[in-house]
């Protein structure tokens, strides 16, 4: 079982669909989400007890990350790991990142394996494909010289995809291929040869999406390791699904 | 020597949940001129519960009516002041641990330990218009009249006067912590609903202090 997550909103309707669209990215991965939202289904609020139990809902043994939109979410959510056993508590992280798009990025990493460390370090960076999709576009920095490439060659390889996907690699398809690289438990790189990026952990949802690849753009895969051709005989034939 | 027992901690949340049931429209005023407007909302619906849930529990500790006045609170009050007096209840019932009357002295360290705990919760400083500025004064005021020799009745009383002041003085501060500092300088000149209803709280203990079986 994987790290547990719990959604901390003033809203239960919110929550409920912050889970939804969570889970669509993480179809087929048994991550545990419980929601501690609201006073009842109508009533704002949030409530230090019901956070307590659903953390303890939530963890399986390998942890649980609390995401909480704001204001009293917070103060509640550390209100309740005082009210939490001392060996629970020490195996829960308060996540600052924002409520949906880091709960997206900590479902798809908890479904990768990651410890709650990992899964609260990855949904904290999870504004920054927004951030990048909004901002002023800069030229596209090439990056890694040739001969620093060269050195590790033997070790890797490279396969090449062509995004398929009608919308691009946005945040689903890119899911996918994240969940089909981390299913290997492979050290692997992604780029954007068509923006001329810079090489990314192709186990990271916020990295992947943050390449900005659209339809017809060319994407390079550097996998290490002796199940390098099967990750990327996967990684194509997802793209022949467009990535579904 | 006077003490404090369960019975006067209960007598204390009655007297509580009826001053702000008297006043749980002023409160929401103060809180929709610089906040969201359901703080005497909140309080109102937070103390009723906690009022219900004692009358069916009869606690045989002060420590004991504390921790339930926090679990009602923490579970019914909604917005950030059912985790901040929460945590207020929460660590006085701690100091309070599983004796039964306390004296004086025990019970102000209690309310120390408490409002340490607040402050802490809430990462608020004397002087950021919030409940701190009320309860602060009050403890301190709390402290130094049973230091000099003041019985319980009468250190309470100027506990009392002491959250009014500190209440009142939040009126020309700006916020600086919850939903009132995104106002910023547009706070100042409104008293904090969150100083106004921890005066209450202490007004209510000097009554219960002074009650008529005391």
């Amino acid at each position: 079982m994987s790290v547990g997550l719990v959604v901390v909103s003033h809203s239960r309707p919110l929550a409920c669909a912050a889970v939804s669209l969570a889970q669509e990215m993480i179809r087929g991965h048994d991550v545990p989400i419980a929601v501690a939202a609201g006073h009842d289904e109508d009533t704002f609020g949030t409530d230090a007890v019901q956070i307590s139990e659903a953390i303890a809902a939530a963890d399986h043994g390998r942890g649980v990350v609390v995401l909480m939109d704001l204001g009293s979410a917070v103060l509640s959510s550390e209100l309740a790991l005082e009210l939490l056993d001392e060996g629970v508590r020490d195996r829960v992280v308060l996540c600052p990142a924002p409520l949906v798009e880091g709960l997206v990025v900590a479902a798809v990493t908890a479904a990768g394996g990651a410890d709650a460390a990992g899964v609260a370090e990855k949904a904290s960076e999870a504004l920054a494909a927004k951030v990048a999709a909004l901002q002023p576009k800069a030229p596209a920095v090439a990056v890694g010289d040739d001969a620093d490439e060269t050195d590790s060659s033997t070790s890797f390889l490279v396969g090449g995809v062509t995004v398929s996907a009608e919308h691009g690699l946005h945040v689903r398809p890119a899911a996918r291929l994240v969940q089909e690289v981390t299913a290997h438990g492979v050290h692997a790189e992604l780029r954007n040869r068509t923006r001329n990026s810079a090489w990314v952990p192709a186990t990271s949802l916020t990295d992947v999406m943050a390449l900005d690849a659209r339809r017809g753009d060319e994407l390079e895969l550097r996998v290490w390791g002796p199940r390098a051709p099967e990750v990327l005989g996967g990684v194509a034939d997802l793209a022949d699904r467009e990535f579904r | 020597m006077e003490c404090v027992d369960a019975d006067l901690v209960v007598a204390w949340i009655g007297e509580f949940a009826r001053l702000i049931e008297r006043d749980a429209s002023y409160l929401t005023e103060l809180d929709a001129a610089i906040g969201d407007a359901d703080h005497g909302v909140n309080m109102q619906r937070g103390m009723a519960a906690a009022v219900a849930a004692l009358e069916g529990s009869a606690p045989q500790t002060p420590g004991q009516a504390c921790k339930q006045l926090a679990t009602v609170l923490i579970g019914s009050v909604g917005g950030a002041s059912g985790p901040l007096y929460g945590t207020l209840f929460l660590r006085m019932a701690a100091q309070l641990g599983a004796d039964g009357p306390v004296d004086a002295a025990t019970f102000a360290s209690a309310l120390r330990a408490g409002v340490a705990g607040l402050a802490q919760r809430g990462r608020a400083e004397l002087g950021d218009k919030t409940m701190l500025d009320a309860l602060g004064p009050a403890s301190a005021a709390l402290d130094a009249a049973l230091a000099e020799g003041a019985g319980l009745t009468e250190a309470m009383a100027s506990a009392a006067e002491a959250a009014a002041a500190g209440r009142d003085a939040t009126g020309p501060l700006p916020a600086r912590k919850g939903r009132a500092s995104y106002l910023g300088d547009r706070s100042v000149g409104h008293i904090d609903p969150g100083a106004a209803s921890a005066a209450m709280l202490i007004a209510a203990a000097a009554t219960a202090a002074r009650g008529p079986t005391r």
